[in-house]
């Protein structure tokens, strides 16, 4: 009634999809059902944040940019050495799968370890590593943290006050997600590449380094680097905006925080599988 | 019983037959029918039992939008009228202090908890800031729990953070949910005498007389000092009138909540 965008508790209210309760029909139908109106709780919820994200920009900047910093803190900063770990990691992996190759096809596996890195890293498996590290280690933290909030009346608290939840909690949080995914991302993406190498170089290949960012320059597509920006920025707005719908849409009791945390989890992969087969397709088709 | 009085004088909060939606359950009210003209200078007691709807209420009252139907005026002005803007400026006359751990945010302190709406909102320089924060701390008798995290002191201390989170806005209307529940005697002597005071005027709102609305599940400590009572029951609102008729108020409630001898505590 205040605004022309819906509050919080708006959201939370019944809507004209009611009539389609999914309990009435079949399985599949119900399935489908259930999944529709998550995307479009989802879809209203983005937004309600993309909404306010631009409308109150600069409002309240003493307030709202320092959360954005503790996000970025907390969800990239302190993660730097879990992505570092995995980094190396994939780097060895792959590594190891060329040296398995070189035993089949003798050194002209080296030839294929740019392209290798290329496809499998840098494209895709790099931004679904940190999107499942930040979904794992500040998604479910966040879902618990605002179900909490909202079960012990501290939005509405909020709100009494004067102060936006959706601008103090929500927007902070996926400005700091997409950041922190993007950034993460970026630097595991260079050091699993140089990682590779360097193990390769342990393993006894003989490929010089020259030849290594030959193959890997030979590889990138421009559509590559533009796909490097946005698509894990998107996939860390995605883990923010579903962590934070599921955690202040579904809990009315502390119980329904547990549920609300799996849900956010299953969600956010669904959506960033989905979001990643699109990309695959845009990529192919352009 | 009486109606909702019909004095002509402006209303500071005015609710016309509306209906409290409740805020998790979607499709249900919890309070239907109310008509509540909150005036200048009030000091009303709202009782009713637990679950009944009182801060619900409240919400409603200052203005955050539980209503699924019915009109809510603030200082005189129709809220469904006004811009986003104009509205939040209206609710922010009307400070609301929570009972139960005062709602705040754990992570932060104290002081940052009751700097927050003024942060926000104002935008005020830090000097200045730290300076306002400070004087209601202190007049609140906070100062000592200042740093500390609002998760980490006692009741009584999160309560106060509240109150002063509250004040801090400097609001014309006090609502207080249950603000005695809880709470040791001497704590429970400490709101009662600064609620008094806060009505006749407290050095944390300038000495500026407030108006004031308790809502609670035991009338008795607000028999002699409420000058206005009503009672929230079976999801209705009843406006009961004056200390006289809540005297005579043959409300099976009415008696429940109020003329019980005081044989607890």
């Amino acid at each position: 009634m205040e605004s022309d965008t819906p509050t919080i508790g708006e959201l939370r209210q019944p809507d004209a999809t009611a009539f389609f309760v999914p309990s009435r029909f079949g399985f599949l139908t119900r399935q489908f059902l259930t999944l529709s109106q998550g995307l479009y709780g989802l879809g209203r919820f983005a937004f309600l944040t993309v909404s306010v994200g631009i409308a109150k920009i600069f409002r309240s900047r003493n307030v709202v940019w320092p959360e954005i910093r503790r996000q970025v803190l907390n969800g990239g900063v302190r993660q730097i050495p879990i992505a570092t770990f995995m980094a190396l990691a994939l780097g060895f992996v792959v590594s190891g799968q060329l040296h398995v190759l070189k035993t089949v096809i003798g050194v002209k596996s080296q030839t294929y370890a740019g392209g290798a890195m290329v496809t499998v890293v840098i494209r895709e498996l790099g931004c679904m590593a940190i999107t499942l590290l930040a979904l794992a280690r500040n998604g479910a933290a966040m879902v618990i943290e605002l179900g909490a909030a909202l079960v012990k009346g501290e939005t509405m608290a909020l709100q009494a006050a004067g102060v936006d939840p959706v601008h103090y909690l929500v927007v902070p949080r996926v400005i700091g997600q997409s950041l922190s995914v993007f950034c993460l991302t970026f630097g595991f993406n260079a050091l699993a590449t140089a990682s590779a190498y360097l193990f390769m170089y342990a393993l006894g290949f003989t490929l010089p380094l020259g030849e290594y960012l030959d193959q890997l320059s030979t590889y990138l597509r421009p559509l590559d680097f533009l796909f490097l920006v946005i698509k894990p920025a998107l996939f860390g707005a995605v883990v923010g905006c579903v962590c934070c719908q599921q955690g202040l849409m579904r809990p009315t009791k502390l119980e329904h925080i547990a549920s609300a945390t799996t849900t956010a989890v299953v969600v956010t992969l669904v959506v960033c599988v989905l979001l990643n087969g699109l990309f695959v397709g845009l990529f192919y088709l352009i | 019983m009486a109606d909702s009085p019909s004095d002509p004088g402006r209303a500071l909060i005015e609710l016309r037959d509306v209906q409290i939606r409740h805020p998790d359950i979607v499709g249900t009210w919890r309070v239907n029918g109310v008509n509540w003209r909150v005036e200048p200078g009030d000091f009303w007691a709202v009782g009713g039992l637990h679950w009944s709807g009182k801060t619900n209420l409240l919400l409603t009252a200052a203005g955050v939008n539980l209503r699924a139907r019915g009109a809510l005026s603030l200082f005189g002005r129709e809220l469904d009228a006004l811009d986003p803007e104009e509205a939040l400026r209206e609710r922010l006359r009307i400070g609301l202090v929570f009972g139960g751990d005062g709602r705040l945010l754990p992570d932060l302190t104290v002081a940052e908890n009751v700097a927050l709406p003024l942060r926000y909102l104002r935008g005020v320089d830090d000097q200045e800031m730290e300076t306002r924060v400070r004087r209601v701390l202190d007049e609140l008798a906070l100062l000592e729990s200042a740093a500390e995290l609002a998760g980490a002191v006692d009741l009584a201390c999160r309560r106060r953070a509240a109150l002063a989170r509250a004040v801090i806005l400097e609001p014309e209307v006090l609502l207080f949910d249950q603000p005695l529940g809880g709470l040791d005697p001497r704590q429970r002597a400490w709101w009662r005498d600064l609620i008094d005071e806060l009505h006749a005027g407290h050095a944390a709102l300038d000495s500026r007389p407030a108006t004031i609305v308790v809502a609670t599940e035991d009338l008795r400590p607000w028999r002699d000092r409420a000058g206005q009572f009503a009672l929230l029951d079976e999801g209705r609102f009843h406006v009961v009138g004056d200390r006289e008729a809540m005297k005579n108020c043959d409300h099976t409630l009415a008696r429940e909540l109020h003329l019980q001898e005081q044989t607890k505590d």
